[in-house]
Parts: structure tokens; sequence; C-alpha cells
């Protein structure tokens, strides 16, 4: 088992070699990319079936290695089925932000490159078991967000990237100064489950806990800090730029959650009601923008600022039980948010010089208007997947603790809901002129095919979120 | 006497090197000649070096140690790495490096004596050695500004060179024996004396303005963003290594005594090169001013490391020079291979979009430029992990915050940069990088990578040969 997880924590380095001794303006780097993918869900199911369905929150750790002994620093790997499950959505996004590439994009190698480099980032951070680890690549995946996002993401200014990542940066000092005082006070590295237990001083543990909190909650878009994730997401032209950019916040999340501990410290219990205030502010301010706003594309991340709030929100509820809700549903989030991401980028590149919109879409692009309902669908929360179960949960917990918090989590759904549901009811608004789209081609059958294996991926979770697990 | 001769032989190696180079110079026409010569001499100075590592000319004088084989080393691969990169430009300028290679060859034995030496009536002398050096160097930049700067940086100097000798007798007249313990003992019954205070601190002020950290660095960043790129890669490479080395042994003995005193004046001077170089990078679009404002960055971080007079610092200190010296060379070496028209390039804006072309060459840039703020999973982040980890078991939190709110400033300079390479447009017409520019970038790549991967081979080495000899 230790050995499947180091295969799939190298894998995308190998992947990464592999590209860059492609050739130019090829499809090979491409392949590379798409053949490191599978092997690494290849990877996920196979370490799935080595620790099966185990929903408890323990960490199977495999993988010791004495990195400086001298500091008495050993980095620790591991790995359960809650951070498998999204490493699985992460992946899968990725594959769909592939899928969705245009042809002279998937013959781009550095894209490719970056890429890889991002997975092998993501694929440490979310196997990292100790704080140095967890600070690496916790930290190193901005490079990559960086490039993909200045060099592929855009045609205009790169302005807003440089701002997001010197921002992001700021997050990542302070986590290196937590660290930093962790590190002492433990007297070496520290495993991150046992954080909340090191004996600190009141002050230090205040400090430490202030430190951490505004590392994570800078990739999460939560108000103040939201401002970056609208400038670095609007007007992205690639798909899987977008979709790496969305990856962002589920990393502020996920540190939330291995962090926050359960037996919530004194010092810490000052913060959670800070939190859930923003938290619920971003979440209607956004719900109402969204709302607002008839591009498709800013109405997503709306709905993605939305969920994340909500997740947010969850991760902080002083139990442990939601913890597999959270990751059913984010793995669902980010398969849907992915999807339809690529979708949208898809319609406009289809129209092009057509007033890309979706009214009257059912008529001249039916088979892609039929696609695209499903995924609002099952994004709005409809039972016809997991994501209905998991959040309807989270969404009954919240209402537990506080029914005031409950209420307007569900005012802010119902918003960003509305302003999706109004995108399909566009759809069906004939257009005064439909001749005028009649140039416009429709998916491929290949491409049905494509999005109609994604949307039974879903609905089989609707039965069991881990059906995949044998 | 004949085992003193042999086991002087790396400075008298040096010292023939010195006087060999003019005279190749003169009688050859070749303008390689000097280069090889030099290279010869350095080669067989180093050989020598490593021979006789344990064994001191002159036991009372001199020390020969692992210490003074770590910095003796390190000095001569940089010396050799330089010669590798100043030959290139000279070749490719087709003109005469005479001085340069005099002016390295000074530098190196004065540097080396400085490293073994326990007697402080040598230091002054062999300051002025180095200074010498680094002016022949300037002298050696066919700038015109760049020149008049040497001037201004020899007549500093001179005056400085005086400053030092006249301390030191002073101080032989007063205490009579100027060896390093002898004085720490002096120190240490007058440390309520303003003159022995007075003393120690014209001897780190002399360190600083060699260096060419704040607040004396008024020769040193404008200057480098307009010499030529060899004089700029020796400067922001050569001396550091020299005046930390003495600077630490300085530290373990002389400065004692006056610790606490001599600490905060490190802390001040550490936080305004720290403060001046991240704001100065911020503010210039030459490539080589911001990366002379960025090792002035880096000087202050290592003032910083030293001011607890530990020996732990001494070995943190070393780590975060050597890597600093790594990504540093790297990134000359990458600028070595950014020629358009036979020209280098030093503008910003001449590099606009140098990605798409040179996409390796950025590429290392990049990573280097990371690597330099500590930026994991690059090298750097061991060296700013380290001294975050120091001051934190130091208690200066707020020197922790301070450090990382500059560290953030310098990066957004570097991000300029790169920003620059990757996502700006430019028509520049870059010249075809050389093979060798690209094995000498690949083997330092190469290099940086393994030791990110098992530092501990590096720390661990480090600890056993500063810690066991100084501490």
């Amino acid at each position: 088992m230790p050995d499947l997880l180091m295969i799939m924590f190298l894998l995308p380095l190998i992947g990464c070699l592999f590209a860059m001794l492609a050739p130019k303006n090829t499809g090979n780097a491409f392949n590379v990319a798409i053949f490191t993918m599978s092997a690494e869900l290849l990877m996920i199911l196979l370490l799935f079936s080595k620790i099966g369905d185990d929903e408890t929150a323990t960490r199977h750790i495999m993988q010791t290695y004495d990195w400086i002994n001298v500091l008495n620093l050993k980095i620790s790997f591991g790995i359960n089925s809650f951070s498998l499950i999204i490493l699985l959505g992460v992946y899968l996004a990725l594959i769909i932000g592939l899928a969705g590439l245009a042809e002279q994009m998937r013959k781009n190698k550095s894209l490719m490159l970056v890429m890889l480099y991002f997975v092998w980032t993501m694929t440490g951070f979310f196997i990292a078991d100790d704080i140095v680890s967890f600070y690496i690549f916790y930290a190193a995946m901005l490079l990559p967000m960086f490039m993909l996002s200045g060099l592929f993401g855009y045609d205009r200014n790169t302005l807003p990237v440089s701002r997001f990542f010197m921002y992001n940066f700021c997050g990542v000092f302070c986590l290196l100064a937590a660290m930093a005082f962790l590190y002492r006070f433990y007297h070496g590295n520290i495993l991150l489950e046992n954080i909340a237990f090191i004996d600190m001083n009141k002050r230090i543990g205040i400090a430490v806990w202030l430190m951490s909190c505004f590392a994570f909650i800078s990739r999460i878009p939560v108000w103040p800090f939201h401002y970056w994730f609208s400038s670095v997401n609007y007007g992205v032209k690639n798909p899987l730029v977008y979709i790496v950019g969305n990856m962002l916040p589920l990393t502020g999340l996920y540190a939330m959650i291995r962090f926050w501990p359960l037996c919530v410290p004194e010092s810490v219990e000052l913060l959670v009601p800070f939190i859930e205030i923003l938290s619920i502010l971003t979440m209607i301010f956004i719900a109402l923008i969204g709302f607002a706003n008839k591009e498709f594309l800013y109405k997503l991340f709306s709905y993605n600022t939305v969920y994340y709030m909500l997740f947010l929100l969850a991760v902080i509820l002083p139990t442990d039980t939601l913890k597999m809700n959270i990751a059913y549903s984010l793995f669902i989030f980010m398969i849907v948010g992915a999807s339809l991401v690529v979708l949208d980028i898809k319609m406009e590149e289809k129209n092009v010089g057509n007033n890309g919109n979706y009214h009257g879409m059912l008529a001249y692009m039916p088979k892609f208007a039929k696609v695209l309902s499903f995924f609002v669908l099952i994004a709005i929360g409809l039972p016809i997947s997991s994501f209905f179960w998991s959040n309807f949960v989270l969404i009954s917990a919240l209402f537990a603790q506080n029914v005031v918090i409950g209420t307007f989590v569900v005012l802010a759904i119902c918003l960003v809901a509305t302003s999706l549901i109004n995108e399909l009811y566009d759809m069906h608004i004939q257009s005064s002129s439909v001749n005028q789209y009649s140039g416009v081609t429709d998916l491929s059958n290949t491409e049905v095919m494509f999005w109609m294996s994604v949307i039974s991926l879903l609905l089989l979770s609707f039965f069991d979120p881990m059906w995949f697990v044998f | 006497m004949l085992e003193n001769f042999i086991y002087g032989m790396p400075w008298l190696i040096l010292l023939l090197g010195i006087f060999s180079v003019p005279l190749f110079s003169y009688f050859s026409k070749s303008n390689t000649l000097p280069w090889h010569v030099t290279e010869f001499f350095v080669l067989a100075s180093f050989f020598f070096e490593v021979v006789f590592y344990n064994k001191p000319i002159n036991k009372q004088f001199f020390a020969a140690d692992y210490y003074t084989l770590l910095f003796s080393c390190v000095i001569y691969v940089c010396a050799l790495s330089l010669l590798l990169l100043a030959r290139r430009w000279h070749s490719s300028m087709s003109t005469s490096g005479t001085l340069y290679c005099e002016g390295l060859l000074v530098g190196i034995l004065s540097g080396n004596i400085l490293i073994d030496v326990t007697n402080f009536a040598f230091v002054p002398f062999l300051l002025c050695g180095l200074m010498l050096g680094n002016y022949l160097i300037f002298r050696h930049s066919d700038n015109k500004k760049g020149s008049s700067f040497g001037f201004v940086y020899a007549l500093s100097c001179f005056v400085c060179g005086i400053i030092l000798i006249l301390c030191s007798v002073a101080l032989g007249l007063d205490n009579g024996s100027l060896q390093y313990t002898d004085i720490e003992q002096y120190l240490l019954i007058n440390n309520s004396s303003s003159a022995a205070y007075i003393l120690v601190l014209l001897l780190v002020f002399c360190f600083v303005f060699i260096l060419g950290a704040a607040p004396l660095h008024f020769w040193y960043t404008e200057t480098l963003g307009q010499t030529i790129l060899p004089v700029m890669a020796y400067f922001t490479l050569f001396p550091p290594i020299v005046i930390f080395s003495v600077w630490n042994r300085f530290n373990m003995t002389m400065f004692m005594p006056f610790h606490t005193q001599v600490g905060i004046i490190y802390g001040a001077i550490a936080l305004l090169s720290m403060f001046g170089g991240a704001l100065g990078a911020c503010s210039v679009v030459n490539i080589r001013k911001i990366i002379s404002y960025g090792s002035m960055y880096h000087f202050g971080m290592m003032i910083l490391l030293m001011q607890n007079f530990k020996s732990g610092d001494i070995v943190n200190l070393t780590i975060y020079l050597l890597v600093f010296l790594l990504a540093t060379y790297g990134i000359m070496v990458s600028l070595f291979g950014l020629k358009s028209k036979g020209e280098y390039l030093f503008m910003l804006n001449d590099l606009s979009g140098a990605a798409r072309k040179k996409p390796y060459v950025s590429a290392m840039i990049t990573a280097y430029l990371f690597s330099l703020v500590g930026f994991p999973p690059f090298l750097g982040f061991i060296g700013l992990f380290n001294s975050v980890h120091n001051l934190v078991i130091n208690n200066h939190p707020y020197m922790l915050f301070m450090i990382l709110g500059t560290t953030a400033v310098l990066v957004f300079a570097y991000l300029q940069i790169i920003r620059t390479l990757y996502f700006a447009r430019g028509n520049t017409v870059f010249d075809r990088t050389e093979r060798g520019i690209y094995a000498v970038m690949l083997f330092n790549a190469l290099l940086m990578l393994s030791v990110s991967l098992k530092p501990e081979w590096l720390i661990a080495n480090i600890k056993f040969m500063t810690e066991g000899t100084l501490g």
C-alpha cells in the first residue's frame, strides 16, 4: 500500500518529464497528461480497494521519510477515504477540463507541463500528514496556478493574477509563521491531527490560530477576501484554468478541515462567530450579485462561492460526523462545476460571432441543452445525485446549530439555484431569428457519450456515494 | 621552514598567478590566454588547499580546520564558476580580461588568508587587499559611470583601510597582543570602554561597506545595475563568502563581549538592508538592479541570523549563504543566456515575452527567483525555514513578521521579472544561447534539486564543519 501511495505521488512528476520531452505543437503532451490522470484515477481506485469505504476519520499512515534528521524533520504521507474521495473529485474535474480544451490548446506543451506540476502539488497536498509537508504543498501549488492563469487564462491584462498571487502569498507566509511556532512548541514536525493538543500559552495560541485561519480563509472567497476569486475567474477563456482556479478555495477548505480541531480550544472559539458572520454575509452578497448578473460564467462563480461558504460553515460545526458528507458533496460539486464551465465555454466557442447566449438553445442545440440541463439540475441539489443527500444533512446540521444561520444559508442557495434555473428557462425561449444559428453545430456523438458517462457517474452516486469502491 | 613553505603553496601559487597573468597578457596576442592561466593557478591553488587543509603555515597566526576548509572550498568553487562565465562574456565581446583575472586572484588570495588568519594585525591589510581586488574588477568595467563609481569606491576603501590600520595599531599598543582570543579577553575586561566599542563598530561597518548592505550601500546597487555582467556576478557572489566567514569568526571571538550591544546594531542593519533592498527592488526596471537590491535584502537576512551570537546561528547562516550563492549563480548564468544582437540584456522591457523564445532559460530564472524568496519546494525554502525557526526559538516574533512582510515586498519585485518574461509581449530577437550556458544551468539546477531532495547532507555536513570548530 505505501508503494501505491508513492507511485500516485510521483506519477505526475514522471508525466511532467515525459511532457517536457514531447515534441512541440503535437498532441503528445496532451496524451501524456490524459494517460497520467487516468493512471492516477486507477491508483485511487486501488487505494480505495485497499482501505475500503472506511468512513472514520483515522488516517492510514503509510509512508514516513527522514528528510532532515538534524532538525528532527520527518515527512509523513497518509490517506483516508475522506481525502481520497476529494482527490478523486479533483482528478475527474481536471480530466473534464482537459477534455474540454480546444484543439489548439491541446497541442500546447507548456500548458500540459504546468498542469501536471499542479496535479503533483495537489496530490502531495492531499496526502500530506504533517505540518511541514502540508505547508510545502500548500505553498507550492500557487506557482502552477499563477502560471496557468497568467499564461493560458486571459487575452488581457494579467495584473489581477499577480495581485491574486501576492495576496495568497501573504496567506502562505502566515501559515509559515504559524508552522514555526508549532514547530517550536512541539520540538519538531507534528502530525496535523495532533496540532489541537499542543500546549501553548493563550496569547501564542490565539496568534497561531489567527495566522492559520487567515492563511486558509485567504483562499476561500470570504468577504472581504473574495475579490481575487472573481477577478481571476472572470473572463477566463480556458476551461482548465477556470477549473484549476476553482480548486484553490477547495485547498483552503480542506486545510480548514484538517486543522480545525473537534474539541475547539479557547483560542479558536473566539474566531467562530466572525467566520460565521463573514460567511453568511458573503453568501447573501454573492448570491444577489449572481442573481442580478446575466453572464452564465458569473452565475457559476456566484454558485461556487455560495457552496464553498456552506461547506465552510459545516466545517466549523463542532461535530466530526459531517466530514464524509462534506467530502461527498465536494466530490459532486467539483465534477458538476467543471462540467458546467466546460459546457459554457464550449457553447461560447461554437457560437462565435453569434452573440453566444442560451436563448432558444433547445431548438438549435438540443443535445447540448439536455446535457447542460442535467448538470444544472444536479448542481441545484435535486434528488438525482448524492449531492442532494449530503447537502440535506449539512443544512439540517446548520439548522440544528443555529436557525438564523440555517435560514440565511437556504435563502442564498435558493437565490443561486433560481439564477441557474433561469438559464434553463432561457433555453426554451424561442429566439426571433433561429435561422441565424443554422451554422452552429451541436454536440457530436462522442461528446454526448462522454457527457453521458459523467452524468451516469453522478446519478449512481444517488444510491451509494462510494459505489465505485469494491 | 620547508614545511611551512609547502603548506603555504596555495597562497604562493596565487601570488605567482598575480604576477604571471599580466606578463602572459603582455606577451601573448590571444585574449583567452590570461583566462586559462588564471584558471590553472586557481585550480592548482585549490588542489594544495584541499591537500593541506589541516596544515597551517604558522600555528600561531593561522588556523587550518574544517571551517576554513569549508569556506576556502566555497571561495575556489565560486571563483572558478565566475571565471567560467566571465571568460564566455569576454570571448563573445572579444575583449581582454586581464584586469578581471588580476582582481579575482587578488580577491581569492586576500579572502583565503582572511579566513585562516587568527591575528588581527593582518586583518586591515587583508581587507584592503580584498578591496583592492574589488577595485581592480571595478576598473575592469568599461562603463564610464561604473569607473567613476570605482573611484568613489577606491576612496572609501582607502579611508576604511586607514581607520582599520589605526585601530589595529592602537589596539596593539594598548593590549600588546593582537591574537583574536587575546583581544576577546581584552574587550571582556574593557567592555564598558567606549573606545573598544567604537573599534568593534568600525569593524562591523567595514564589513557592511564591503558587502554593500544598508546603510553603506551607496556604491552597491546603482553601480551594479550599470556595470558589465561578470563584474556584477563577482560583487554579488564573491565578497559575501569572505566577509561572512570572517564575520562569523569575529562574532565567536572578538565581538562576543559586546554581543548585547552589537546584536541590536545587527538587527538595525539587517532591517534597514531588508527594507531598503525589498523596496528598492520594487522601484526599478533594470533586472540587474533588482537582483542587486535583492542581494542587499539577503545580506540583511544573513546579518539578522548572526544577532544571537550562538554557534547554531553559524550553521543557519552558512546554509542560507550557500543557498543564496547557488540560486544567485543560477540567475547570473541564465542572464548570460539572454542576449540580443550580441548585447546582454538588462532592462525589463527587453526581456518581454522571453519565455516564448527562451523557455528553459526563463523557467530557470523563475525557479531561482522563487528559490531566493524561500518558496517551496525549491531549495531556498530550507534556508528560509531555518531562519524563521531560528527567530521563533530566540523569541523574536516581531522580527519574524517584519521578515515575512519584507519578503512579500521582495516577491512583488521578483514577480515583475516573471511577469515580463512570461506574460508580456515583446519583439526582441534573442541570440542563440551557447550550449555551455545550458550545461552550467543544468548542472546548477541538478545540484539544487539533489540538495532539495536530501538537505540532510548539506545541513549535517555544515553543522559538523562549523559547530565543531567555531562553536
